[in-house]
């Protein structure tokens, strides 16, 4: 076996050079439709957007390059929007590569990802955490991570999975194949492309609370909303049960066991909605 | 000898043939060259590094040349050379005034490679001699700015010009300091780009410095695009503030005469001024009228637009 450090850099190195990351085919077929549709306002392409952690990191990506002028402040597709225009959006739409081939199982990280968007706005709301929208952000791109193993990393991806099969857990899987966890790997991405430090930081610490320093209340919102949707079971990652689940979580966010039953409460209708466009999406994917 | 870092980048999109392939083999000497092949590609990496010039090949697919245009209008992308090379009998197709004003030079594919060399290096040096643009906002500044505002006088449409501040942006500087201040501007300038060139192509735009900004646009879309602007000013404001100034609602600063003082956060005025043939003789008396209508604006708390409703 490769020494894990090695690998480690070499991970790195490999993240540094990716130019971007391939979107869902169906995505941007929709995408592209509600652009060309002179009735389509901003928010529901926006809407659209926040539902695919690849574009959503393209959009946050050029709004936030240093040459632009605003890096590391832009932190919602809605903002990015207002800055870059309908025009440029487009442009960047055209230039989106499409996933060649996707196994369906890999699509379940998606219904993951707007599921897990979706609960931490509930808990940024419900907790008042400011902004939700960018807490919601934060969700969606959670395990952007995965997305680079599935595409740069194909093979190891296949090895992580095996792993998993024989009974190791996802992390110490990852760990022993690349040297280092999704939950870096995706931060390191949005490090190399100017993305805010909050949504970075949240990431980052998504499985390991102690990762989290200035943010400390959104890293627990996001590691309590991934647990959440793990246990509801929406969408599907390599954790066949649930992650680890660090109990600070709940002392940090102040929230009270009864709560999580008002938290499924206003989830369920909203995971509803979500899984008629997931339903379709897995449906055109196949 | 200078060294890679200072050489300057040079995209090409050309074909994989002669005389290119010569071109490229002199070029590369004096610029750093990266070749495209897939307009995907080419596009991307526009978006995300722009170079400091590219060579074109017009037979190419006309739909990216048309995105090539739209991005170096829609971001300002003043200091990106497009050249253009073409065919000898393409040279007529070159009428349309909307691609001229948008690229930098043309080369015909029956020059020598020293010659496109001399042309490349010319184009790139005229572009930092003799341009008016802010170097902020790569927006025009106020010699176009100028001449904009006289051709608006004789306009046979009705149009309003805009005048756009900042408000408070002074205690703004002092708190956050001169190049979060420039990132405000930059933002701000960006906000109207986008605004306008969605509403319509039959606009200006200038950045007259500082936080100052005048627009042109027909006088029927005037106030909707204000609103607009402001909204999303708002919208944005928050990515700029920090969390207890968000919290407090406005910002503790010295005065001019020195003295601690609560100062409202930052909002944007826009003065509009409606032109139509006649109305007005000169530029100045224009300014004259925006001076007016801001002093009215600026008097009403947070952001707003005023228009001036005398004939």
């Amino acid at each position: 076996m490769a020494d894990p450090s090695e690998k480690r850099k070499e991970v790195k190195k490999k993240i540094r050079k990716l130019e971007g990351l391939p979107a869902l085919p169906p995505i941007i077929q929709k995408l592209n439709a509600l652009i060309e549709d002179e009735r389509s306002s901003l928010t529901q392409i926006a809407d659209l957007i926040e539902k695919d952690q690849v574009i959503t990191t393209k959009v946050l990506r050029l709004a936030n390059s240093a040459f632009y002028g605003f890096p590391r402040k832009v932190s919602t597709v809605q903002q990015a929007m207002m800055l870059l225009g309908i025009n440029v959006l487009k442009i960047l739409i055209m230039t989106s590569s499409i996933f060649e081939i996707i196994s369906k199982e890999d699509v379940g990280l998606w219904e993951h990802s707007v599921g897990v968007a979706a609960c931490a706005k509930i808990l940024a709301e419900m907790k008042e955490v400011s902004d939700p929208q960018e807490i919601a952000t934060a969700g969606l791109l959670h395990d952007l991570g995965k997305v680079v193993q599935m595409i740069a990393f194909k093979e190891d991806y296949e090895e992580v999975k095996r792993k998993v099969e024989d009974g190791l857990s996802p992390l110490q899987a990852e760990l022993e194949v690349f040297g280092i966890d999704h939950a870096e790997m995706g931060a390191f991405l949005m490090m190399q492309w100017n993305l805010p430090e909050r949504l970075i930081e949240m990431v980052n610490s998504h499985h390991d609370l102690s990762r989290s320093k200035k943010y400390r209340k959104e890293s627990a919102l996001l590691h309590l909303a991934d647990l959440l949707v793990h246990a509801r079971g929406y969408g599907e990652t390599t954790y066949v049960g649930l992650p680890p689940f660090d109990p600070k979580a709940l002392t940090i966010l102040k929230v009270d066991p009864s709560e999580i039953k008002e938290i499924y409460l206003k989830l369920e209708p909203r995971l509803y909605e979500l899984k008629f466009f997931t339903e379709e999406l897995k449906r055109e994917m196949t | 000898m200078r060294s890679k870092k200072e050489k300057k980048e040079i995209f090409l999109f050309l074909p994989r043939k002669k005389p290119f392939t010569d071109w490229s083999k002199l070029l590369k000497n004096d610029f750093k060259l990266k070749h495209f092949y897939k307009s995907k590609d080419l596009l991307s990496a526009l978006l995300f590094s722009p170079p400091q010039a590219i060579l074109y090949y017009f037979n190419r697919n006309r739909t990216v040349f048309e995105n090539l245009l739209q991005l170096k209008h829609n971001f300002n992308l003043v200091s990106l050379a497009i050249i253009l090379v073409l065919e000898e009998e393409d040279l007529e197709k070159l009428s349309d005034d909307r691609i001229l004003s948008l690229i930098d030079d043309i080369i015909l594919t029956s020059s020598t490679p020293l010659e496109l060399k001399i042309r490349l290096s010319l184009c790139l040096h005229r572009l930092t001699r003799i341009s008016d643009n802010n170097p902020l906002t790569g927006l025009p500044g106020n010699v176009s700015i100028e001449l904009a505002i006289k051709k608006a006088l004789e306009s046979e449409v009705p149009l309003a010009i805009g005048y756009v501040d900042l408000d408070n942006f002074k205690a703004y500087n002092d708190i956050y300091g001169f190049s979060a201040g420039d990132e405000v501007i930059k933002n701000l300038a960006r906000i109207l780009q986008t605004t306008i060139l969605e509403k319509t192509t039959n606009a200006f735009l200038g950045h007259i410095g500082g936080d100052d900004f005048v627009f042109i646009v027909p006088l029927s879309m005037a106030e909707e695009i204000s609103k607009e602007v402001i909204q999303k000013f708002n919208a944005l404001l928050p990515a700029f503030l920090n969390e207890e100034d968000l919290k407090r609602g406005y910002f503790i600063a010295k005065d001019r005469q020195g003295v601690l003082r609560e100062i409202p956060l930052l909002s944007v005025s826009i003065a509009l001024v409606p032109i139509t043939k006649g109305k007005f003789k000169h530029p100045g008396e224009v300014a004259a009228r925006a001076a007016q209508v801001k002093s009215v604006v600026k008097k009403i708390p947070g952001s707003n637009y005023f228009i001036d409703r005398r004939a």
